[in-house]
């Protein structure tokens, strides 16, 4: 089954620069944080707009953590691909992942960083 | 969800859930229902070999694999495509 694409069912995030990406709520919904901005009633206007700034995350790490989103969906649905991060982003990345609590992508951003200070790997595996 | 890929114009980047069986026709599809803009006024262009995606055929055809960065550009008012054009963030990075 293909996702419907229609505007309803996606979410703008918007990084620190003005850039956007239009991804799929469900996608979005990886995030605990976003499902709470999405999902709670009345409180956030980013409910009624569906789209989120964020102003603290720059657009080269926002959408390693859309990447993520979708590889994630793509895990729970049983293709068990790694997810590759760029060493010079695993600190920053970190950092999203923690405040999007995110917790797989913090910790597979926690391996890559323990293992390029070992032996400069560039590839690892998802941890739980 | 088999794959996904990214379309980039400008500064928005959509993430578009797809198969590798689906036609460049169905990806325009999806992205009129997003953008606004009718399928035949969209083009699409493989950013890794800049290969402009033919309509009928399909995403495995066109070696357009998952997570693959695909450039969308429009018709403009006298029927040319304007030229590729996806911003950098580099280029907008705040002073603070």
């Amino acid at each position: 089954m293909e996702g419907t694409t229609k505007k309803a069912e996606m979410v703008k995030l918007i990084s620190a620069e003005g850039f956007e990406f239009v991804i799929d709520k469900q996608a979005a919904m990886v995030s605990q944080t976003i499902r709470n901005m999405l999902t709670s009633p009345g409180g956030f206007s980013e409910t009624q707009q569906g789209q989120v700034t964020f102003p603290e995350i720059s657009t080269h790490i926002l959408e390693k953590i859309c990447q993520y989103f979708y590889w994630s969906l793509q895990f729970a649905s049983g293709k068990e691909t790694e997810f590759h991060i760029e060493p010079e982003i695993t600190l920053d990345l970190m950092m999203a992942a923690n405040y999007l609590h995110l917790g797989r992508a913090q910790s597979i951003a926690q391996d890559y960083k323990l293992r390029a200070r070992e032996q400069c790997g560039f590839f690892g595996k998802a941890s739980k | 969800m088999a794959m996904y890929i990214r379309v980039k114009r400008e500064k928005t980047t959509y993430f578009i859930q797809c198969d590798p069986t689906e036609k460049t026709s169905d990806i325009k599809q999806k992205l009129q229902a997003l953008t606004d803009q009718p399928t035949d006024k969209q083009r699409l262009t493989l950013v890794s070999s800049n290969e402009i995606l033919v309509d009928s055929k399909t995403l495995a055809e066109q070696k357009v694999e998952n997570d693959a960065v695909v450039a969308l550009t429009f018709r403009k008012d006298d029927d040319d495509f304007e030229e590729v054009n996806i911003a950098r963030p580099e280029d907008f990075t705040s002073f603070s």
